[in-house]
């Protein structure tokens, strides 16, 4: 398998390169003078034309888009114009909170998700069944934004059990910040979750319906041993093929919970710095976040061919 | 603080010393180039807080991160965007001072986020409240809420030499067309009161004669049309992304919308508003301004043609005339009555629209004690102490 | 089996669909609400009230009341426009675009068909909201330009959807038999590829107009999207989130309203691709 991510590692570096023009592009399609924009209109001449020399701007595109990505392949993603913070630096700052997120969220879905798709698979058209299909349709088409508002109505305004947002370190305290991590986690993971029960449980009576468990069946084995051996492992295949298409909806996803519940991660670097016109600071965390969406997909194709050995990706 | 290198904010309001002369150990003679009535009050505030002249020349530009002071408490750390932490200083002159033996100071910039804290005893003291959330602090349990006067106010910058606002009579057209009593009653849940101009109530120096601020559709339409756009215009509006500066600002688009004049609102973070507020790049921009305690510095340095903050360009000979005469002379009833004409003159050529005073409210717990709550806003802590239960 | 006969069945199937009912009657509701709203909505949706402001639901206001005093239910009716507005729009800049694009890569093949699937996947590596976020940011925050974004970022999917549809019929014997007898690439287009596209298409939109409601929503939420006073059921949304202890209503029906909405758009989606779907005719 090493080797495999190896290869495939090799083949995605033309396409990084290309979400790097993008990302350079979108930037640098600003509509006016950067300068003018960054100094104000009153700015003279000559601070203009330093601003212009400082920044790059007076060379010729492709040479300011060479120095650009050598920057960023050194991990320079350049400096915020409010605060003079590297960019780099601010995206690190806030990535562990985001990180928390995102693992808190997909336990949160696959804790609901799995019992419930394979319960709903193997018990069909019982009441468990009604609940996870009705589940899956309303889970998915909730928006993200509205479910999260009505949990902290609920939970943390009328039964104040939880806080309605805010967010507690981990170095802090572990209670509070799993507290914090609740809310946000529950929104964040509920239309994931919605999908993988759909997948799951239809992976599963597909499975269920195969000859060889069948033939299982007939030899005697428990239902349970059936399930759990033969199905569930191909079933575990359509996880991961919806966790893997639904990365980028929850990258997403991540940034409106973050802005939500005023959890300081790079989703909400990314909001408040479009608000402070930060364009360097946008920049830098468009890149960051596609790159390491791009490696994420790459690394769930490789677990995927690994999980089911018909699919061997050359 | 004059040198100009180290780039003080507050060095235009120290500009009439001429020089400073020690008496003797507790003894200082300050001499002024002039007349200059607001400087003891000047000194009450960020002017006046001495700096250790050995801290300054060992850092220098990094003094910020090294502050040495001659308050009660001494600096620990700043974490940037995370806290700032000041610990009892046991050598202070008083010695049965200070009580308290560490402060943190948090800055949470949501404001629902912040109110949460306080009602969670995740912090103890609470600067500035959302007007809506005032009524249920009161209610709550353990909480004490405090409301003066204060020094603030809030207006809309009319930038004064580009159009459309570069003409006195549309400026007094978005004059009298806002309607501040609507503004107070429903963004502000009816605290602090309408402003219509740099004085606010608790100052000796605000004209309380004053009615010409009153809404008045048809004459607002009327200067409209006098001055050039009988069929209104488009404009653009900066503020800032909270939500009360958000349904204030509709509300004065929905104002505006009745006599012909589309603004249109742009929502910024503080600091890019800040930036472009000083940089002139703006033909209206809605900010406030937390005041000051003498009435000098709420409107000189904004309506003064030379004034540090002045960044609508608004220039009036006969109001530099006012303001200059009224710092100089030391008599309070003389310079009300200046300062009066000062408010005539500024609702009259309209540079700011002023909307709206705040209160001061503050929130702290319940075993918080000894807090004096002053209209300037800012948190002294030398008395306080927590009461242990 | 010649068309007329094929969507029969397809209707037949539709109906059969419990899901595709239910949605076909939520989407029917929905544009019922667009077309109708000057009609159905008792106040102007930007007419502001200040001396009723946040009001809970009552006869006078059956929704309530906002910030400003408008009325929410007019609100929430006219904001159905705003939303149709961002589904029809972005997918008709998803098929302006690539409905050309699907077509060359399809057709030419070769190096044509390697670059424009090379620029799809590239759109494709992007997470979509961060990369709309990204152009809003540039562009400036405005509904349109939310939209051309939006539009953007769903290029990949139409231009890969008729990009397979031309190869399918490429492959087909009878076209290749018309070919041969000197048909042009025009007509194979206009009588074979764009036929066999309409019923993907049909699906994929109606995934896509619901994907675009919520996106446009959320942008709108995040304060990138509409701007105020313009009702959309997002901008409403964000407004009730600094009101949720005083004013738990205002948050209630515009979420409500793109739920159903969203959900409407995605089973008649699941309902029509169903209703297409060979395997279950016989």
């Amino acid at each position: 398998m090493v080797k495999l991510l190896g290869r495939r590692l090799l083949a995605t570096i033309p396409l990084l390169f290309l979400v790097s023009l993008v990302v350079f592009a979108l930037v640098h399609a600003l509509p006016g003078d950067p300068a003018v924009l960054f100094l104000g209109e009153e700015a003279d001449p000559e601070t203009l034309a330093r601003f212009r020399v400082r920044l790059g701007l007076d060379r010729p595109l492709v040479a300011q888009y060479a120095a650009w990505l050598g920057r960023a392949l050194r991990g320079d993603l350049g400096r915020s114009l409010r605060t003079n913070q590297p960019v780099a630096e601010s995206i690190l700052e806030r990535l562990p909170v985001t990180l928390e997120l995102l693992v808190a969220a997909l336990s949160v879905s696959l804790a609901i998700a799995i019992p419930m798709g394979i319960v709903s698979a193997v018990k069909r058209n019982s009441g468990v069944d009604l609940v996870s299909t009705v589940f899956a349709l309303v889970g998915f088409a909730m928006p993200g934004f509205w479910l999260g508002i009505i949990l902290i109505y609920v939970f943390a305004l009328l039964l104040r059990w939880l806080p309605p947002s805010g967010w507690v370190p981990l170095p802090a305290s572990v209670p509070q910040n799993l507290l914090s991590l609740v809310l946000p986690a529950f929104t964040l993971g509920t239309a994931l979750a919605a999908l993988v029960t759909r997948q799951l449980r239809s992976g599963m009576l597909e499975v269920l319906r195969q000859d060889y468990v069948r033939t299982a069946q007939a030899k005697g084995l428990s239902e349970r041993q059936v399930v759990g051996k033969h199905a569930l492992k191909n079933a575990l295949i359509s996880v991961v093929t919806v966790v893997g298409l639904q990365l980028g909806g929850l990258l997403g996803n991540t940034i409106i919970t973050e802005t939500l519940f005023a959890l300081p991660g790079v989703g909400r670097l990314m909001i408040d710095s479009i608000f402070s016109r930060d364009f360097f600071v946008v920049q830098g965390v468009i890149l960051f976040l596609a790159v390491g969406y791009v490696l994420s997909n790459l690394l769930v194709d490789v677990l995927y061919s690994y999980l089911d050995p018909r699919i061997r990706l050359h | 603080m004059r040198d100009p290198a180290l780039a003080s904010p507050r060095r235009s309001e120290i500009a009439p010393v001429k020089e400073v002369r020690v008496v003797d150990a507790a003894t200082v003679e300050v001499t002024l180039t002039a007349p200059f009535s607001p400087f003891l009050s000047v000194l009450t505030d960020r002017a006046g807080m001495m700096v250790s002249r050995a801290a300054v020349e060992k850092y220098g530009e990094d003094y910020a991160r090294n502050p040495v002071g001659t308050g009660p408490f001494r600096f620990v750390e700043w974490v940037k965007d995370d806290h700032l932490t000041l610990k009892r200083f046991d050598g202070y002159w008083d010695p049965s001072l200070p009580h308290l033996d560490e402060i943190v100071y948090r800055p949470i910039p949501d404001h629902s986020v912040r109110f949460a804290a306080m009602r969670t005893g995740q912090i103890d003291v609470m600067h500035q409240i959302a007007p809506k959330d005032v009524a249920a602090a009161r209610a709550e349990r353990g909480l004490k809420v405090s409301e003066i006067a204060s020094l603030w106010w809030q207006a809309i910058h009319l930038n004064n030499q580009v159009p459309p606002f570069n003409v006195k009579a549309v400026r007094q057209a978005i004059w009298y067309a806002v309607d501040r009593a609507v503004i107070q009653r429903v963004v502000y849940y009816g605290q602090g009161a309408p402003a219509w101009g740099p004085f606010p109530p608790s100052m000796w120096a605000q004209d309380r004669e004053f009615t010409d601020w009153k809404r008045d559709v048809a004459r607002a339409k009327a200067k409209l049309a006098e001055g050039g756009m009988p069929n209104g215009f488009s404009f653009t509006v900066k503020g800032w992304n909270q939500p009360t500066h958000v349904q204030e600002l509709q509300i004065v688009q929905a104002q505006l919308k009745e006599i012909g004049v589309d603004m249109k609102i742009e929502l910024l973070e503080f600091g890019k508003l800040l930036a472009d507020l000083n940089s002139h790049t703006f033909v209206a921009l809605r900010i406030g301004w937390s005041g000051r305690p003498d009435p000098d510095g709420n409107a000189h340095v904004f309506l003064h043609s030379k004034g540090g903050l002045n960044r609508v360009r608004y220039s009036n000979p006969k109001m530099d005339e006012l303001l200059d005469q009224a710092r100089a002379e030391s008599d309070i009833g003389k310079r009300k009555a200046l300062y009066v004409q000062v408010t005539r003159l500024a609702a009259e050529d309209a540079p700011y629209a002023w909307l709206h005073h705040d209160a001061e409210i503050k929130v702290w717990a319940d075993h918080v004690k000894g807090f004096e709550h002053i209209s300037d806003g800012m948190m002294r802590m030398k008395g306080v102490w927590i009461e242990q239960r | 089996m010649d068309g007329a006969s094929l969507t029969a069945i397809a209707l037949r199937q539709f109906r059969r669909s419990h899901v595709g009912r239910v949605g076909a009657a939520l989407v029917a509701t929905f544009l019922g609400l667009t077309a109708l709203a000057p009609l159905l909505a008792p106040y102007d949706p930007v007419a502001t009230d200040f001396a009723t402001v946040l009001a809970p639901p009552s006869w006078t206001h059956p929704f309530g009341t906002d910030d400003i005093g408008r009325d929410i239910l007019s609100r929430v009716i006219h904001g159905s426009r705003v939303s149709l507005e961002a589904g029809l729009f972005t997918v008709a800049v998803a098929l302006v675009v690539g409905l050309p694009l699907g077509l060359a890569a399809g057709f030419v093949g070769g190096r044509v068909d390697d670059l424009i699937m090379r620029a799809v996947e590239v759109i494709l590596s992007f997470p979509t909201l961060v990369l709309a976020l990204g152009i809003t940011a540039i562009l400036g925050p405005k509904l349109i330009h939310a939209l051309f974004a939006i539009g953007v970022v769903f290029v990949p999917h139409f231009a890969r959807l008729i990009r397979g549809q031309v190869l399918a019929v490429k492959e087909n014997d009878f076209v290749a038999a018309a070919t041969a007898l000197g048909a042009t690439d025009l007509r194979v287009v206009v009588l074979h590829v764009l036929p066999n596209c309409i019923a993907p298409l049909l699906v994929q939109s109606s995934f896509s107009i619901s994907f675009a409601i919520l996106t446009e929503a959320a942008l709108s939420f995040l304060g990138l999207g509409t701007q105020p006073p313009t009702p959309s059921w997002g901008i409403m949304l964000s407004t009730a989130r600094a009101y949720l202890e005083q004013a738990p209503w205002l948050g209630a029906f515009p979420g409500l309203a793109i739920f159903l909405t969203v959900l409407g758009f995605n089973l008649l989606g699941d309902g029509i691709r169903d209703a297409l779907d060979p395997r279950l005719t016989l």
